[in-house]
């Protein structure tokens, strides 16, 4: 069956609940090419930009590994340091250029909104990596494909988010979209990085869900299907107020006791501090998986938007 | 409150008491010049118990600040008047979508970085609440 994807993907509602599940069946093929060890030939004359105009690890390298794993090749730029943006030139302007040589653009970019921007000044396919505090719409597609892989669904699990939520902008999409999936959710950061309103606003309105709220993560972790946690988005704070958070909240050992024995312990990544070094040795904790995957789903996304994939 | 002491211009009724002040900011931002101005602060309203209002002498205000204006004041009332008479009486409503106008409120959103027109949704009406199309984030206008 064909399903018709928009152009570019920005905000996580660009795709429907049937988008994304068909995107979970085109990762599952992609994950299976990248473990045979397969030449990748779908995107063979394609190249995608990585332009990253704030620092990242995983989100550019899997982009980068996706296309070159499908392919294809990369061009771009991951500080605008040796670019024209350097010299003030708008973002509007870098996208009319830069799609005119390339098939499809990722863009990671400090102000919320931009994404959006880009999608409309340029005529191929932009793939939003993050824009600010406000969406990374690819992390929730990688955060959904992590969890119906171990759990074979996402309906009536309790995902518990946990950090800054404020500004960590990968939990923003993913509470939308497990909300649209029917998972119930969790919410707890320390006082000052709760929520945003209008998310909170979002999921009462318009998926008639009611979020339970805490300062504490102890207060929902025995229930929890899913633990998500976030580290301080220190670029986001200033440095007093990073100081008074960092260290505010840490997953130990000792808390994951109460945790149920087959929880996934997920994280966007990088950490700081929020999951202690300790937990990496138990069977629950999934983050390294969880990044891993982030390449199959970029492959099946990437593919899918410039239509190659069969 | 007499309108007949204004021979030609625009009166701006029903402005709930405490935003002319605000309102009268934005009007100044629409070159007025240096036509007379007249604000009314806390006045009796049957409507609103207590109302602002504003009078602009020779100078009549579109259809866009019309609009504007009931993003802060939903039941404001413009009165257009020529020859000491009312001609037209305006109730402005609001659409459901709204571009330019205002900037998000959002300090980090990238129309207020680089300049790209606003474009909201409008969540509510009573009281406004405004959606940002870039950055999502939702705001009263104020």
């Amino acid at each position: 069956m064909t399903i018709q994807f928009q152009k570019d993907l920005v905000n996580i509602n660009d795709l429907s609940n049937e988008h994304i599940e068909y995107l979970f069946k085109v990762a599952d093929k992609m994950k299976a090419t990248i473990e045979n060890k397969e030449k990748g030939v779908l995107c063979e004359g394609k190249i995608l930009a990585t332009l990253f105009y704030e620092p990242s690890t995983r989100t550019r390298f899997s982009f980068e590994s996706a296309m070159h794993r499908l392919g294809g090749s990369v061009i771009g730029f991951s500080s605008t340091e040796g670019t024209s943006v350097s010299k003030g030139e708008t973002l509007a302007d870098t996208i009319r250029t830069i799609a005119n040589y390339v098939d499809i653009i990722a863009i990671r970019h400090p102000n919320e909104g931009s994404a959006r921007v880009a999608s409309l000044y340029s005529k191929v396919p932009v793939i939003n990596a993050g824009d600010g505090g406000h969406q990374h719409p690819t992390q929730t597609l990688l955060d959904l494909y992590s969890i119906q892989l171990r759990k074979h669904q996402l309906k009536g699990l309790n995902v518990l988010l946990s950090g800054d939520l404020r500004f960590g902008r990968t939990t923003h999409s993913l509470s939308i979209a497990l909300a649209r999936f029917g998972a119930n959710l969790f919410f707890a950061s320390p006082p000052g990085l709760e929520m945003p309103d209008y998310i909170i606003h979002t999921l009462k309105e318009e998926y008639n869900l009611t979020p339970g709220i805490a300062n504490d993560i102890r207060e929902y972790i025995h229930v929890s299907d899913v633990i998500y946690m976030t580290r301080v988005q220190r670029e986001r704070l200033g440095e007093m107020e990073y100081l008074q958070y960092r260290g505010s909240y840490v997953l130990t050992n000792e808390l994951l006791k109460s945790a149920k024995p087959d929880a996934m312990i997920l994280h966007p990544l990088p950490r700081v501090d929020e999951i202690s070094k300790e937990v990496d040795d138990d069977p629950r904790a999934l983050y390294f998986e969880q990044a891993y995957n982030g390449v199959p789903m970029r492959m099946a996304l990437i593919a899918t938007l410039l239509g190659v994939e069969k | 409150m007499k309108t007949q002491m204004l021979e030609n211009g625009t009166v701006i009724d029903h402005l709930p008491a405490g935003t002319g002040l605000r309102c009268l900011d934005i009007l100044k931002k629409q070159n007025i010049g240096e036509e007379s101005i007249i604000i009314f602060i806390n006045v009796p309203s049957n409507v609103l118990g207590k109302k602002d209002m504003i009078k602009l002498q020779n100078f009549y205000i579109d259809e866009k600040m019309a609009t504007f204006l009931s993003l802060i004041a939903p039941h404001v009332t413009i009165n257009i008047i020529h020859e000491h008479t009312v001609t037209k009486k305006v109730k402005p409503t609001l659409p459901d979508t709204i571009e330019g106008l205002i900037p998000c409120i959002n300090s980090r959103c990238i129309t207020n970085t680089e300049g790209y027109m606003t474009e909201y949704d409008i969540k509510s009406k009573q009281p406004v609440v405004l959606k940002c199309r870039y950055c999502e984030f939702e705001f009263t206008p104020d």
